[in-house]
C-alpha cells in the first residue's frame, strides 16, 4: 500500500506548526504594539484649540512661568488652565482689540467658560498629582516637552503605564538637596 | 448629451447591470473605502476642559473645600462638615467641635447628601398637577382667602423660624401651628411638666456615669443626641487595662436596640410594662430610704412577675450604690407618666445636677400649639381658610383614623412644600418643591440649645424655595432671600451696634458660619426639683396606666426606623439597602417577633401575618428576632409608602401607621396575629447569628477578664508560616475596633459607602448575597448577647487573596495595604473564594448610573467602578495617599492621627481606630496591646491588619446568673 502522506506532507506539517506559533504570537503581540504606538497614545498630534494660543509667543518670546497660568502644578492634583480672568489680565491691556481673543473676551464677559481640548488626558482609574511631582523636583518639560516652541500644544509622552514606571522604578536623583526622592511602584500610588 | 442618471423609479437591478462594475473594480473600490474609513477615524476628540471664567475665592480646582453647617431633623441641629468639590457637596462629616456631633455623624446624617442629587426630586411648582412658578404661589401666600391659616411643619428650635412664625401671627390673627413629628418628643416634654411644672429638656452627662438605666431608650441609637452620648458612653465604657471599672448598663425594651444590645443587664419586657418597672423602681428606691414622693395606691398594686422584680431590686441597689455616678434615662415612645417618674428617680438617686441637667427646652412651644386632631376637626368644621403642609407628610405619617387626607381636601386653599412629590402633595392644590438643607439658609438649636447654622453649599439644583423663604412669604416679607432673612435678627444679636457695627458684625457671622455654630450658647442647667408630691394629673394617668389590663393580648410597639426614620428618608437607596441593625433586613421592614411567639404562632421568617387591632388590619411579613420580648411584637415606621413618584420608596414594606390608634401614641396596646399561607422572601445581609463556636467575636465577664487577662491567646501572637515572610518597614498602616462599645448603629457603612461610590444592588441583589458594602457589620448573638463585629478588609499580611489573582490585580504595597486595582482585574473571582473574610464584592452589573443625577455624588477621589470587578475596603487609600502626598510636600511624615477613614471619622463611639503601627502614642496601637486584642480567624494564619477588642461586659454580680460567659 502507498504511503497515505507523500514526504512533502513532513514540510507542510512544519511549515503548519511555525506558522501557528508565530500567528498566534503576533495576534498577542500585535495589539501591545499597537497600544504602543503613537496612533494610538496620541503622542506628539497636535490638539486643534478653540482660541489659536501659541505657546511660543507666551512662554519663549515673553518669558512667562508655566506657573504663572497654571499655578496648581505647584501645590494641587491639578495644573490648571487659567481662568478667562487670566488671560484678561493682561489682554484687558495688550492686545486687547485683536479679533484672535474674540473667544476670550466673549468668555469674560459672558462667565462662559472657554470649552478647550484636553492634551494630556489620563483614564478615570489613575489618580496623578502635580504637586508632589513638581515639589519632587521633576521639571514641567520632563512629560510635558518643550511646550515653549509648540506652535499648537501636543502630547509629549506616551503616557503609558510603562512610560510612568520608567521613572517611579528609577527615579533619577533629588534635583535639589534635601529633597527626597524615592522610588513609588506600589498600585495605589496611582489607582485608588 | 450624457447618459440619463438613473432615476430613483428605476429598478436597481437595471442600474447593476448598465453601469457593469467588475470583480477587480469592487475589490479596488473596497479596500479604498477601508483605507478611507481608517483614514477617517483618527483619534477621538479628547475631552474637554472647562476652566471657571472667573475665579473663584478660596477655590483651586480638585482640591476640596469644607463648610460647616447642620442637619436639622426633628427640630433638633447637628453639626456637620461638608466635603465640596468644585461647588458639588459629596460627603458629610461630623463638626468635632459641635457639641451635638464631637465629630460622630448617624447613619441617616451620612446618607442625606444622596438626598440632595436624588433624581425624584420635585422640581417645579404645581397648582392643581399643572406647572406653576414659585413667583405666581409667592403671589397667592401673600394673599390668601379668608379664613384662619394653619401651618403644619416638623418640630422648629430656630430662632430664625420662631420670629417668622411670630410675624405670621400677627398678619394672621388666629393662625394655628401644628408641629407635625410623628416620633416627636411631646410625652417627655410633658413628663417634664409634670415633675418641674415646665418642659425642661434632659441633658445627659454620660462622662460621669457608673451605671446609666435604659427604660425603653435607645440613647445610644436612635434618640435625638444619641451620637453625642454615644461618644461620651464609649468614653466611660472602653477599658484601658482590665483594672478599670466601665459604666455598667442596663436596659428595658420589647426589640433588641443598639443600646439594649450593649446592656450589660437587659431585660426584654412589652413596652406597656415599662412604666410598671419604673414605678417599682421608685418605690423600692423609696424602701430603700432615697427621697421620693409619695406613691398613690395604684402603685402597690402592681405585681412584677419575680424575673422582672429580682431586676428592678438589683438596679435599685445599682443606683444607691453609685448615687450621683447613674443615670435613668426614659425612651421618647414612653408615657409622659414614665417619664415624669424617671425625673423622680433621678431625683432621689442624685441624679440631678449630676449627670442628668434640666434645661430650658430646644424646641420652640415643645408642648405644641395644634395637633393634627385638631387641624383634621377645624378642615371639617370648615374653619380653615388655609392649610400650608411644610417639609412633613402628614396624609402618610398620621393616623388614618384622623383622615388628614379628606380633611386638606375640605380646605379652600392647602399648600405643600416637599422635597418630594409624596402622598400629601397629592391631597393640597399647590406643591412646591423645597430646597435640600445643602441648598438653603437656615439656624436651629442643638439638643443642648447650642445655636447652629444652615448654610447652603450649591445654589439650590431646581431653583426650590427653602421653608424659610416660604414662611416669609406668608408673612409678606417677598422677595427676600434666604440669607438676607438669617442676617436680619442676627445682626443685632451678633454686635452691638456702635461706629464699627457693621464691620464688627461681618467679622462675627463670617466666624459663626465657619464654625456652624455660636460657641457657649448651650442652655444653662437650671436648678430643678421634682415637686415634693405627685400632681393629680400624674396621679390620674398612672390610676388609669398602672390598672391591670383586661387580658394578656399582645401589644404592638411601634418604633422609627434606624433607616428611614418615620418615612421621610424612603427614597433614599442608601438607607433602603442598609442592613438594619439587629436584623441585617434591607428594603423592606417586617413584624419583628421573638422566636418562642413564633413557634407558638407557627411563624418562619417571611410568614405573612395578619395583624388585627381593633378594626385596622395589616398584612406583614414576620421576622424571628432572638431577645425580643415575648408579649410585644414591633413594627418599624417609614415603610409602605405610597408615592409614584418616589420609586425608591413606592411599596417598599409595609405601613405601620396603618395601625396607628387616633392619640397618635406609638404603643398599641392590643392586637391580634394570624398566619396566613403567603410568605415572601425577606431580603437579609446576615441569616446566621451563632459562630458554630468558631470564636469569631470574642466577649468575656469583666471579673472573667480581670481573673484571666490573656484569655484571647489563643487569637494572636505570631505563628508559623511555610511561606516567606516578607520584612516590611517605613509606616504600616493598621486597624483597631472595639467591640466592647460598637454599637452597631451602622453610621459607618453609609459613611464607607457615600466615601468609596459604593453602589447599591437592590433586594433581588441582596437576596442573592450581591450587597456591595465594603464594611459590614457582623453579629453574632450567645445566650441573648450581642457582640457587633464591623468586618471589612483585614488587610492580612499573608493574604490568601492575593495568592490566588492570576493577573495580579490585588497585591501588597510596601506600608501593609491589600491593593485592589481595578484596571487589571478580569473577574474571575478567585481572590473572593479564597477570602475567608468574605469581605470582597463582586459587580454582577453596571451598578453606577452616571446619567442620573445621583452620580454628582461619587466622590472624584475614588474610581466608579465597572461591570466584572472585584472590589473591597482599601482602608480609605485615597485619604492615605493624599496625606501622604500633602506631607511629602511639606518635607515632613505623615503625623499620628493626620489620616481617619470614613468609618473612623463617623463612629458616633470611636470604635474604630486607624493609623500607623509606629505611631506609639495613638489609640489605635495602644489598644492592640491591650490583653483582650484579637484577630479574627488568627488560626488561619492570614496575620490581618485589623485587630479587634474583645467585647467585655460588666454584669452586676448581684443580677448574676450563669448567662453569659466568653
Amino acid at each position: 500500500m502507498a504511503a497515505l502522506f507523500p514526504p512533502w506532507a513532513n514540510t507542510v506539517y512544519r511549515a503548519v506548526l511555525a506558522a501557528g506559533l508565530v500567528g498566534a504570537t503576533v495576534v498577542v503581540a500585535a495589539p501591545m504594539v499597537l497600544a504602543r504606538t503613537s496612533y494610538v497614545t496620541g503622542e506628539d498630534q497636535p490638539i486643534e484649540q478653540p482660541i489659536e494660543f501659541d505657546h511660543r509667543h507666551h512662554a519663549r518670546d515673553d518669558g512667562i512661568d508655566c506657573l504663572y497660568c497654571h499655578p496648581g502644578a505647584e501645590r494641587t492634583a491639578h495644573a490648571g488652565i487659567p481662568t478667562t480672568e487670566t488671560c484678561m489680565g493682561c489682554h484687558g491691556q495688550v492686545w486687547n482689540q485683536s479679533p484672535l481673543l474674540e473667544p476670550v473676551r466673549r468668555s469674560y464677559f459672558s462667565g462662559e467658560p472657554i470649552r478647550w481640548r484636553r492634551v494630556y488626558d489620563l483614564p478615570d482609574f489613575v489618580y496623578f498629582h502635580h504637586g508632589v511631582h513638581v515639589q519632587a523636583g521633576v521639571a514641567c518639560a520632563r512629560c510635558h516637552g518643550d511646550v515653549a516652541n509648540m506652535p499648537r500644544v501636543y502630547r509629549a509622552a506616551p503616557l503609558t503605564m510603562t512610560w510612568c514606571l520608567d521613572c517611579h522604578r528609577d527615579p533619577p536623583g533629588p534635583a535639589h538637596p534635601g529633597r527626597r526622592v524615592t522610588a513609588i511602584t506600589t498600585c495605589s500610588a496611582c489607582h485608588r | 448629451m450624457s447618459s440619463p442618471s438613473p432615476s430613483l423609479a428605476e429598478p436597481l437591478t437595471d442600474v447593476l447591470t448598465r453601469v457593469e462594475i467588475r470583480r477587480r473594480d469592487a475589490l479596488k473600490l473596497l479596500g479604498a473605502g477601508i483605507a478611507l474609513a481608517k483614514a477617517g477615524c483618527m483619534q477621538a476628540p479628547g475631552e474637554e476642559v472647562l476652566p471657571y471664567a472667573h475665579k473663584m475665592p478660596e477655590l483651586s480646582p480638585g482640591a476640596p473645600l469644607w463648610y460647616a453647617t447642620s442637619i436639622v431633623l426633628d427640630g433638633y441641629a447637628t453639626g456637620v462638615v461638608v466635603e465640596s468639590h468644585e461647588g458639588r457637596p459629596t460627603k458629610i462629616e461630623g463638626n468635632p467641635a459641635h457639641p451635638a456631633s464631637l465629630g460622630g455623624t448617624s447613619a441617616i446624617q451620612q446618607a442625606s447628601i444622596l438626598d440632595l442629587y436624588d433624581p425624584d426630586r420635585a422640581r417645579v411648582v404645581e397648582l392643581a398637577g399643572m406647572p406653576s412658578s414659585w413667583a405666581r404661589l409667592a403671589e397667592q401666600l401673600g394673599a390668601l382667602p379668608p379664613g384662619p391659616l394653619w401651618l403644619v411643619l416638623p418640630p422648629q428650635s430656630s430662632p430664625l423660624v420662631a420670629g417668622l412664625i411670630a410675624r405670621i401671627r400677627e398678619g394672621h390673627p388666629g393662625t394655628r401651628v401644628v408641629y407635625h413629628a410623628p416620633l416627636g418628643r411631646g410625652a417627655a416634654y410633658r413628663g417634664a411638666v409634670h415633675a418641674f411644672g415646665a418642659p425642661l429638656e434632659v441633658q445627659l452627662d454620660l462622662t460621669r456615669a457608673d451605671v446609666v438605666v435604659a427604660l425603653d431608650a435607645d440613647l445610644l441609637g436612635a434618640m435625638h443626641g444619641a451620637v453625642r452620648w454615644a461618644r461620651d458612653f464609649a468614653a466611660r465604657r472602653h477599658l484601658d487595662a482590665p483594672t478599670d471599672t466601665p459604666v455598667r448598663l442596663y436596659a428595658i425594651e420589647p426589640m433588641v436596640t443598639p443600646t439594649g444590645s450593649l446592656a450589660d443587664h437587659r431585660l426584654a419586657a412589652p413596652a406597656r410594662d415599662v412604666l410598671p418597672v419604673a414605678t417599682a423602681l421608685l418605690s423600692e428606691l423609696g424602701r430603700r430610704g432615697r427621697p421620693v414622693p409619695p406613691l398613690p395606691p395604684v402603685a402597690a398594686s402592681v405585681g412584677l412577675p419575680p424575673e422582672r422584680l429580682r431586676w428592678v431590686r438589683a438596679v435599685a441597689d445599682d443606683l444607691i450604690a453609685h448615687a450621683g455616678r447613674s443615670a435613668v434615662v426614659v425612651g421618647d415612645r414612653q408615657p409622659a407618666a414614665c417619664h415624669a417618674l424617671g425625673h423622680w428617680i433621678n431625683a432621689a438617686v442624685g441624679a440631678l445636677g449630676a449627670t442628668v441637667r434640666l434645661t430650658a427646652a430646644a424646641l420652640d412651644e415643645p408642648l405644641g400649639d395644634a395637633t393634627l386632631a385638631d387641624l383634621a376637626a377645624a378642615a371639617r368644621a370648615g374653619q380653615i381658610g388655609t392649610a400650608a403642609v411644610l417639609d412633613c407628610n402628614p396624609v402618610y405619617a398620621s393616623p388614618p383614623a384622623l383622615a388628614i387626607e379628606a380633611a386638606l381636601r375640605a380646605v379652600p386653599l392647602t399648600v405643600h412644600a416637599t422635597p418630594q412629590v409624596d402622598e400629601t402633595s397629592r391631597a393640597c392644590q399647590w406643591t412646591a418643591p423645597l430646597a435640600h438643607y445643602l441648598e438653603a439658609w437656615g439656624d436651629a438649636r442643638a439638643l443642648d440649645g447650642t445655636v447652629s447654622f444652615v448654610q447652603p453649599l450649591i445654589r439650590p439644583l431646581y431653583g426650590a424655595p427653602s421653608t424659610v423663604e416660604i414662611l416669609a412669604a406668608l408673612a409678606g416679607l417677598r422677595g427676600k432671600t434666604g440669607r438676607a432673612l438669617l442676617r436680619e435678627p442676627w445682626r443685632p444679636r451678633l454686635a452691638a451696634a456702635g461706629p464699627a457695627f457693621d464691620q464688627a458684625f461681618e467679622r462675627a457671622w463670617t466666624a459663626a458660619l465657619g464654625d456652624g455654630f455660636l460657641a457657649g450658647t448651650a442652655a444653662p442647667a437650671l436648678p430643678a426639683t421634682p415637686t415634693a408630691a405627685l400632681p393629680a394629673a400624674l396621679v390620674a394617668e398612672l390610676d388609669r396606666a398602672l390598672a391591670p389590663p383586661a387580658d394578656d393580648r399582645l401589644e404592638l410597639a411601634l418604633a422609627g426606623s434606624p433607616a428611614v426614620h418615620d418615612g421621610r428618608f424612603a427614597d433614599n437607596a442608601w438607607l433602603q439597602e442598609l442592613p438594619q441593625p439587629m436584623t441585617s433586613l434591607t428594603w423592606s421592614n417586617a413584624l419583628l417577633v421573638s422566636p418562642r411567639l413564633a413557634d407558638r404562632l407557627d411563624l418562619a421568617d417571611g410568614t405573612v401575618v395578619r395583624i388585627r387591632s381593633g378594626d385596622r388590619t395589616l398584612l406583614a411579613p414576620a421576622l424571628r428576632v432572638p431577645g425580643h420580648a415575648d408579649g410585644s411584637v414591633t413594627l418599624e415606621l417609614g415603610y409602605g409608602r405610597r408615592a409614584p413618584d418616589q420609586p425608591i420608596a413606592d411599596g417598599v414594606g409595609v405601613d405601620g401607621f396603618a395601625l396607628l390608634g387616633a392619640d397618635g401614641a406609638l404603643i398599641v396596646p392590643a392586637v391580634d396575629l394570624a398566619a396566613t399561607g403567603q410568605r415572601r422572601r425577606l431580603a437579609r445581609t446576615q441569616l446566621e447569628l451563632d459562630d458554630h463556636g468558631r470564636d469569631l467575636a470574642l466577649a468575656a465577664r469583666l471579673d472573667d477578664y480581670r481573673r484571666d487577662p490573656d484569655f484571647t491567646r489563643e487569637h494572636r501572637g505570631p505563628l508559623p508560616s511555610l511561606l516567606p515572610v516578607p520584612e516590611r518597614t517605613g509606616l504600616q498602616w493598621a486597624m483597631t475596633i472595639d467591640t466592647t462599645i460598637c454599637t452597631g448603629c451602622s453610621a459607618c457603612v453609609i459613611a464607607c459607602q457615600a466615601e468609596n461610590n459604593v453602589p447599591v444592588v437592590g433586594a433581588d441583589g441582596v437576596r442573592r448575597g450581591r450587597a456591595m458594602h465594603w464594611l459590614r457589620i457582623d453579629r453574632y448573638v450567645a445566650r441573648e448577647r450581642v457582640v457587633h463585629q464591623p468586618m471589612l478588609c483585614q488587610h492580612c499580611e499573608m493574604a490568601p487573596c492575593e495568592y490566588v489573582c492570576p493577573v495580579y490585580a490585588t497585591s501588597h504595597s510596601p506600608d501593609g495595604l491589600n491593593e485592589m486595582t481595578y484596571n487589571r482585574c478580569v473577574g474571575t473571582r478567585f481572590c473572593s473564594n479564597n477570602c475567608p473574610y468574605k469581605v470582597r464584592r463582586f459587580n454582577w452589573f453596571n451598578y453606577n448610573r452616571p446619567e442620573t443625577t445621583a452620580a454628582l455624588q461619587h466622590n472624584p477621589d475614588v474610581t466608579v467602578r465597572d461591570r466584572g470587578v472585584m472590589e473591597k475596603c482599601t482602608y480609605c487609600v485615597q485619604r492615605i495617599r493624599g496625606a501622604e502626598i500633602q506631607a511629602r510636600m511639606e518635607r515632613r511624615d505623615v503625623r499620628p492621627g493626620e489620616v481617619v477613614t470614613a468609618c473612623q471619622q463617623a463612629c458616633p463611639t470611636g470604635a474604630i481606630q486607624f493609623g500607623a503601627l509606629g505611631h506609639a502614642d495613638t489609640p489605635m496601637v495602644k489598644w492592640r496591646q491591650q490583653p483582650r486584642a484579637y484577630a479574627v480567624l488568627h488560626d488561619l494564619g492570614t496575620r490581618p491588619r485589623t485587630m479587634y477588642l474583645a467585647a467585655i461586659r460588666n454584669p452586676n454580680p448581684a443580677l448574676d446568673n450563669d448567662e453569659d460567659e466568653p
